[in-house]
């Protein structure tokens, strides 16, 4: 049966290698259906979207407010940032939102960031708390949150920067009773250094700010980043603020939606930060967020999955963070490493047919996301024959990172405060 | 002060804030000012007063004030931070029971400071606006003419300097020689 359709396909199809991938498929070869399943759950998405963006061109817009803008505190946890605080505080004080006020948290710095932070003071604006010891992100957080006194709270990052009109883009969203927290698009601001930022911005803008979209449309937003999201403080108080540990973002967007709230992504939110420009920076990166991951979203909440306790949603965010990463991640890794010490790279055919559906597939998705998001830049469409090896790379390195964390192999992270650590009875 | 100098006594009833005497009279500091001038005399650097800028009265009473709305009701609050959830909070939010503090939001108790929890730095709270905050503004008030002056305006307070002087041998003899004679004048008239 199978060798019928294969045979009967041939003379359709343009190469020996599009022959041999179809075969393997229909033949039930595990790599190349595999590869459907990525297909289906990372490119067929991006493609909707794009239809929903010509017939519905507003659909990504935020909505109206007619009302009174509510007071927003902005809270800005750093270590260090150094000058670039300064550069933070400036984009929110100018960023043309009314009654703003910044809470800057500068935790225990060993530089001068605090009184850069209290320059701005006499602004009536900016109020600065110098912690005295070292607390950790969460809790410097929590800091800004016990000392804001606005209706909205927005978490940014102590180098990013926001664009004019942002705070109002991303307040629009709680018109909806229901909206607990809204995401911004978060860009590089330094994605011109070298090749590895260039596909950073490749990978911000498909992984980022495309899937955010789609998933926030379905009610599937799995992540509110502490780089640049807007809460309701009642909410964040409600909640205690955040926990201590790793993962703060992961986790605070687990607990609202386990509260039934709903989470958005603006899309017109921009803010830009800096990401790492060489490679062992960007790795640790990596490896710590897939720690995060594999903390937050498998051990710590891993009855999210169940949908009886937090609805169907929850349950399908769940499910689908298990399936695609960790499950999918590492059969894939364990899976090709045992081809090929055992069988040795028997199908170079397909495998380059593969290579090149998916370098096609990518290409389309960075010409809808340009034209969805205006990122990334069509210039960066040459790179896309690099970006699966830039995103294998990652992806095997997050595999180790999330096994040794599921296996609770040294667990501590310097993230945290020895003594905070030393003292959390739930060490996630 | 050395002996053969002059120091200020406060007299704050006074327009300036300050006064001289010399023998249990009052005096004028222009007579130590002309002592300098004639070299009878050295300026030692006293005290500083703050004068209001309104009116000139060194009547003003300096405080902490509320960065945002100037109030002087502020008060110094305990804010701590439980290790374990992370909670941030007053320290009033933690109810007190016999087993010690409990955090309002996991419940566990915090019971050594430094091992299950600590104070992340100093903080004082308003009383007038709700505004918590870590470094209080100056304020002053003028007692004289009511006026408040704090932030930006603090630069508008007038300072002036009080000196204390050192009156060489001669400058002595000067200062008595020019007081018998007032006094001879009174008595002859």
């Amino acid at each position: 049966m199978f060798h019928f359709w294969t045979t009967e396909l041939s003379p359709w199809v343009i190469s020996d290698g599009v022959g041999k991938s179809m075969q393997a498929l229909l033949s039930f070869d595990i790599f190349a259906w595999l590869f459907v399943i990525v297909v289906l759950r990372y490119d067929v998405p991006t493609f909707v979207l794009w239809i929903v963006s010509l017939v519905r061109p507003r659909a990504f817009s935020p909505p109206l407010w007619d009302a009174a803008w509510p007071p927003i505190s902005v809270i800005i946890a750093g270590r260090n940032p150094g000058p670039m605080i300064e550069r933070t505080i400036r984009s929110v004080l100018e960023c043309g939102y009314p009654g703003v006020e910044i809470i800057y948290v500068d935790d225990c710095s060993s530089d001068d960031s605090a009184s850069y932070g209290r320059s701005f003071e006499r602004s009536g604006a900016v109020r600065v708390f110098a912690s005295e010891q070292h607390n950790g992100k969460p809790a410097s957080l929590n800091i800004g949150i016990a000392l804001a006194r606005g209706e909205l709270a927005f978490i940014l990052d102590s180098d990013a920067e926001i664009e004019y009109g942002t705070l109002h883009r991303l307040a629009a969203y709680f018109t909806d009773p229901q909206v607990g927290g809204v995401a911004g698009n978060i860009l590089l601001r330094n994605a011109k250094v070298n090749l590895l930022t260039r596909l950073q911005e490749v990978e911000y803008a498909l992984n980022g700010s495309i899937a955010r979209l789609w998933r926030s449309g379905i009610g599937l937003l799995p992540i509110l980043p502490g780089a640049a999201s807007m809460f309701r403080l009642s909410l964040l108080r409600e909640l205690g603020g955040y926990d201590s540990g790793l993962g703060d973002d992961t986790d605070m967007t687990i607990r609202i939606r386990k509260c039934g709230w709903r989470t958005k992504f603006a899309l017109d939110a921009r803010m830009w930060t800096d990401q790492p420009v060489s490679l062992l920076p960007l790795l640790a990166q990596r490896i710590r967020w897939a720690r995060n991951m594999a903390k937050i979203r498998v051990l710590k909440h891993f009855d999210l999955i169940n949908p009886f306790k937090y609805g169907l949603s929850n349950a399908v965010l769940a499910a689908d963070n298990l399936a695609f990463r960790v499950i999918l991640p590492i059969y894939a890794t364990v899976a090709i490493l045992v081809r090929v010490f055992f069988h040795g790279s028997s199908e170079p055919v397909i495998v380059t047919a593969l290579y090149v559906y998916l370098v096609v597939l990518l290409l389309c998705r960075v010409l809808i996301a340009n034209d969805i998001a205006r990122t990334p830049p069509l210039g960066d469409m040459i790179l896309i024959p690099l970006y699966p090896f830039y995103r294998a790379m990652l992806r095997t390195i997050e595999v180790v990172a999330i096994v040794r964390e599921l296996l609770r192999i040294q667990p501590y992270h310097p993230y945290v405060p020895r003594r905070i650590w030393s003292a959390m009875e739930y060490r996630w | 002060m050395a002996e053969g100098s002059i120091s200020p006594e406060w007299r704050p009833n006074s327009e300036c804030g300050f006064g001289y005497a010399l023998n249990g009279s009052a005096v004028d500091s222009e007579i130590f000012e002309q002592l300098v001038r004639n070299g009878l005399a050295k300026r030692v650097f006293f005290d500083r007063i703050s004068r209001c800028p309104h009116c000139r009265s060194p009547l003003l009473n300096m405080r902490e004030v509320c960065p945002l709305c100037k109030s002087s009701q502020i008060e110094a609050a305990e804010l701590l931070h439980h290790f374990s959830c992370g909670y941030v909070g007053a320290g009033d939010e933690f109810t007190t029971t016999e087993g010690g503090r409990l955090c309002p939001k996991c419940g566990g108790a915090i019971r050594n400071f430094g091992s299950d929890h600590d104070s992340p730095g100093p903080l004082f709270h308003c009383a007038g606006c709700g505004l918590s905050f870590q470094l209080p503004e100056m304020g002053a008030r003028c007692m004289s003419c009511a006026a408040k002056i704090s932030g930006e305006r603090l630069t508008t307070i007038i300072y002036e300097d009080v000196f204390a002087y050192g009156i060489t041998p001669a400058g002595e003899e000067a200062l008595v020689t020019d007081r018998l004679t007032e006094t001879r004048a009174a008595g002859e008239r």
